[in-house]
């Protein structure tokens, strides 16, 4: 069985190196590393920029700010050198005081509209501010705990890669097994297939093969070349290939219905769409409808994301999910497969 | 030796039988055609037959083993050509072969050898999506080959091909039954059957109308007469259509043969393509 798996999935490697489409997902890759590393903001550092110039006689604020720690960099010296500041950076506030400690003067400089929770966030400021200016103790009278350790600041940018893993990365299965049948349909080399002594095992896990080695190139280059070696690499190779092998089995499942793409294009890309709902769940955490955590990319997404952004949150359950429903996905694929691709005259 | 015994299948399974009671035999290292037009039920058998179809009714047979109990390894012996090439097109022609080999659990035979065979060494490199119609026909009956089967299943293995490539194939399929092949070869190219076939079966609206070897055919259903064509030395070339089984016939034949500068003698035996057309009253084509 191995010498002839090894030789259908050499094959199938063959063909997909052959297909155009591959070399677009090969661009499409360093498109989205290029995106991540270089073009996509980082959030997590712009929403912490806050000008500063203290226009009072007595320059109180401005020696408050230093003894907290502030920078001197965010500290500037005139109201144009805050503006010129602000315009360089669009998530930047510029806070101008003016006035005395009895009649405190605020002006607040923004590039763009202020929306309810930034102006909730200036208030706070403000009054954190004044209450420093009045010498008032501002600290706290309650006191938080936390169920798990409190996990590392993210930075903005880095959190779109476990959806790109799950969501680009893992669908290659999804949508290459049906290029991959459609063709063989079409091109009639199935049939050839079928009068040969191998099995319906052998052709579904050998293309499963080309697409977990696929995946695995294509995921691990891509966490790779984006967090560097701070992320545990076993768990997300185990993912990949886990994800890699439901969904191949699940485009199996789909694409044996159809006889080319056209017609496989409505429902095929109507399912990869549903699919995509727990990227909702992944940025609104409180949208989590029991039709979406039983999707099998909400498992997977939460364990990229857990695995990559830990907080202390354990995974084994949903691998085990996972696990099954590859497990039965496989059931499915082979009768399916065996019923409808390996026999004729249905 | 494969049996074939009242063979039926319905596609629509309404009663529209495609094949309808068919009945064969074919004795080991036998060429067996089956001949008959477009829509005959030809294809329809041979699927059945090679496992592709599943048996609804009746029994085909490998050696007392019935097919529905056949399992994968029976794919190790034998070889299929199908009409249309079915190829994968992004693969080289030696690709096509080399993979398709390893398939087998039995040893293959060498994939240049075989493309060398039928006249595709040149273009072992060349993805078969650039090969012409015939070429791929070449690549698919050498793929049939590659594991050295012992049933042979080809399905028009001439067409599309000029008269020399197809000779070449015809050799190939002799050989191949001197070494002990069976093959059983589909077609509604009589002048191939009758070349190559030891017996054949005439199909028309999914029954056996006919089945026996070509010169039984002839014999059995063609006007036995014979055409000789002389010189004479007056009235210049003359013929004479002589029936052998006439006493008075037989005995001018021989005065003919003995006497007079013979141009020509031609059997009047009818080709296997009118004898299908006498029996079914349509054209093989």
């Amino acid at each position: 069985m191995t010498k002839g798996l090894m030789n259908l999935f050499k094959k199938d490697l063959v063909i997909a190196f052959r297909n155009a489409l591959f070399w677009v997902l090969i661009v499409t890759l360093i498109l989205m590393i290029v995106t991540i590393k270089f073009l996509i903001p980082d959030t997590q550092e712009e929403e912490g920029y806050r000008y500063f110039y203290d226009k009072s006689e007595s320059k109180l604020l401005e020696r408050i700010l230093v003894q907290s720690g502030l920078e001197e960099k965010y500290i500037l010296k005139s109201s144009e050198e805050v503006e010129a500041a602000v315009e360089d950076s669009p998530q930047s506030v510029g806070i101008i005081f003016e006035g005395s400690i009895e009649k405190p003067r605020f002006a607040i400089l923004h590039q763009q509209e202020v929306n309810a929770y930034q102006k909730k966030m200036i208030d706070v400021s403000i009054e954190g501010l004044m209450a420093s200016l009045a010498g008032v103790d501002r600290s706290r009278g309650y006191e938080i705990q936390y169920l798990r350790p409190i996990a590392e600041p993210v930075s903005g940018k880095l959190t779109a890669i476990p959806s790109l893993l799950a969501f680009e990365v893992l669908i290659l299965g999804f949508m290459f097994v049906a290029v991959f049948m459609f063709q063989e349909k079409e091109e009639g080399s199935i049939r050839a297939y079928r009068i040969s002594p191998s099995s319906t095992a052998i052709y579904i896990l050998s293309k499963t093969l080309v697409f977990v080695v696929i995946g695995l190139v294509y995921g691990l280059s891509l966490v790779m070349l984006t967090m560097g070696f701070t992320v545990n690499y076993l768990i997300i190779g185990l993912i990949i290939v886990l994800g890699s092998i439901l969904y191949s089995f699940l485009g199996a499942i789909v694409a044996v219905f159809f006889n080319n793409i056209s017609e496989w294009f409505v429902i095929g890309t109507g399912l990869l769409m549903l699919n995509m709902s727990p990227v909702l769940s992944h940025l609104y955490p409180t949208f989590s409808p029991r039709i979406v955590t039983m999707m099998p990319s909400y498992s997977i997404l939460f364990i990229f994301n857990e695995t990559m952004f830990p907080t202390g949150k354990s995974i084994t359950p949903w691998i085990i999910s996972l696990s099954i429903m590859t497990a039965i996905a496989y059931i499915i694929c082979y009768m399916l497969v065996d019923r409808k691709l390996m026999k004729e005259g249905h | 030796m494969i049996k074939v015994q009242n063979l039926f299948h319905d596609y629509s399974g309404k009663g529209q039988f495609a094949v309808n009671d068919i009945s064969f035999e074919i004795k080991e290292g036998e060429i067996f055609g089956f001949l008959g037009p477009s829509g005959a039920g030809k294809s329809t058998v041979q699927n059945i037959m090679t496992g592709l179809l599943k048996l609804q009714r009746g029994e085909v047979s490998y050696d007392g083993k019935s097919v529905k109990d056949l399992d994968s390894s029976f794919y190790n012996n034998i070889g299929v050509s199908f009409e249309h090439p079915n190829l994968y097109t992004k693969l080289t022609g030696y690709e096509n072969l080399k993979y398709y080999g390893g398939l087998f659990n039995v040893p293959t035979l060498d994939p240049m050898e075989l493309l060398d065979m039928v006249g595709l060494r040149d273009s072992a490199k060349k993805k078969a999506e650039a090969y012409s119609k015939g070429m791929k026909q070449r690549l698919v009956f050498a793929r049939a080959l590659i594991n050295n089967p012992k049933i042979l299943f080809l399905d028009e293995p001439t067409s599309g091909l000029d008269p020399a490539t197809a000779n070449k194939i015809k050799e190939i399929i002799k050989q191949k039954q001197q070494q002990g092949c069976t093959i059983f070869l589909t077609t509604h190219n009589m002048f191939a059957a009758d070349e190559l076939c030891n017996r054949v079966a005439f199909l028309n609206d999914g029954k056996i109308v006919a089945c026996d070897s070509p010169r039984n055919l002839k014999l059995q259903f063609g006007e036995k007469s014979v055409k000789v064509e002389y010189q004479t030395a007056n009235e210049g070339l003359k013929k004479e259509i002589l029936f052998l089984e006439k006493e008075s016939d037989r005995t001018l034949f021989n005065q003919l043969i003995n006497t007079k500068d013979i141009q020509t003698i031609h059997s009047q035996e009818a080709t296997l393509e009118q004898i299908f057309i006498k029996l079914t009253g349509r054209e093989l084509a």
